[in-house]
């Protein structure tokens, strides 16, 4: 069974209460009710919030469409917005090979891998932080909690469209 | 949006008195606990008891107010979490870095 459907979010400023809820609801009702039920909605709720987030804060839009498919043993979250196009950082690391460094901090290196003009978001943890005035410890948060809940992350830009498109998957 | 519901020699009890804590609420919040901070020169004890729901914005602006206790050798505690808000600070690591605890009797114990 397939289940699909596309919810178009325009001036808001950020997720309204009762459409995230729709949204999970139809995830809870599309998916074997287990002991993975929970986790799968805890990420879905903050998978949606943060593609929303994402687009206000850095796309510069309040123009979303947010496309929700599940099949094959997968939940996957699609956001499409005409904002600003996410700049990915020219900066590489040793440690990642063929990697592009979005962020680094004293608790994760946050990296991308383009492939076919898609760039494929990871993360990886550092040695247990330690927080303090003098560290860079991070005050941005919202590409670190798609990339750790989801099982594959990942961003595309038509730049004859200006189209983004953020797509997150995760297992059932 | 947050107000101190006690006033001790050491620490400051106080609460979050939203549901949802996103990014329309997250720089006052930040201003509001900041000010705090300063004016009484204590330890916040956060409760976080009526907040359903937690976003990024919000998560950075408690991370920038801890950073601020921090410089002035003070401290953020957080209670009252609700089990997604603990499993979303888990999933980034971020209960490395504030204190939680589940009630607020563990939160004063050391004081």
């Amino acid at each position: 069974m397939i289940v699909q459907k596309s919810f178009t979010l325009a001036h808001f400023d950020s997720m309204p209460a009762n459409l995230l809820e729709e949204m999970l609801l139809l995830i809870k009702t599309n998916i074997p009710n287990g002991e993975g039920t929970r986790e799968l909605l805890f990420k879905s709720k903050f998978i949606l919030t943060e593609l929303l987030t994402n687009a206000i804060k850095h796309a510069n839009t309040h123009e979303v469409k947010l496309n929700i498919e599940i099949k094959d043993g997968m939940v996957k979250f699609e956001k499409k917005d005409h904002g600003n196009p996410l700049i990915l950082p020219e900066v590489k690391n040793d440690q990642f090979e063929n990697a592009i460094i979005v962020t680094a901090d004293v608790m994760h290196t946050l990296y991308a891998v383009e492939k076919d003009g898609v760039a494929y978001f990871y993360c990886h943890e550092n040695t247990v932080p330690f927080i303090d005035t003098e560290n860079d410890f991070p005050e941005h948060f919202g590409l670190l909690i798609i990339t750790k809940a989801t099982d594959e992350f990942s961003y595309h830009y038509d730049s004859e469209t200006n189209l983004n498109t953020f797509t997150a998957t995760v297992s059932i | 949006m947050i107000d101190i519901i006690k006033n001790q020699d050491d620490y400051l009890l106080v609460d979050v008195k939203i549901q949802e804590a996103n990014m329309a609420n997250a720089d006052t919040f930040k201003s509001e606990i900041i000010a705090m901070l300063d004016l009484y020169h204590k330890k916040i004890v956060l409760t976080l008891h009526h907040v359903n729901y937690i976003d990024s914005t919000f998560l950075g602006a408690l991370v920038a107010a801890l950073k601020h206790a921090i410089s002035l050798k003070l401290d953020i505690a957080l209670v009252g979490l609700n089990k997604d808000i603990r499993d979303l600070l888990i999933l980034i690591r971020l209960d490395k870095v504030f204190k939680i605890y589940d009630s607020f009797s563990d939160a004063t114990k050391e004081n």
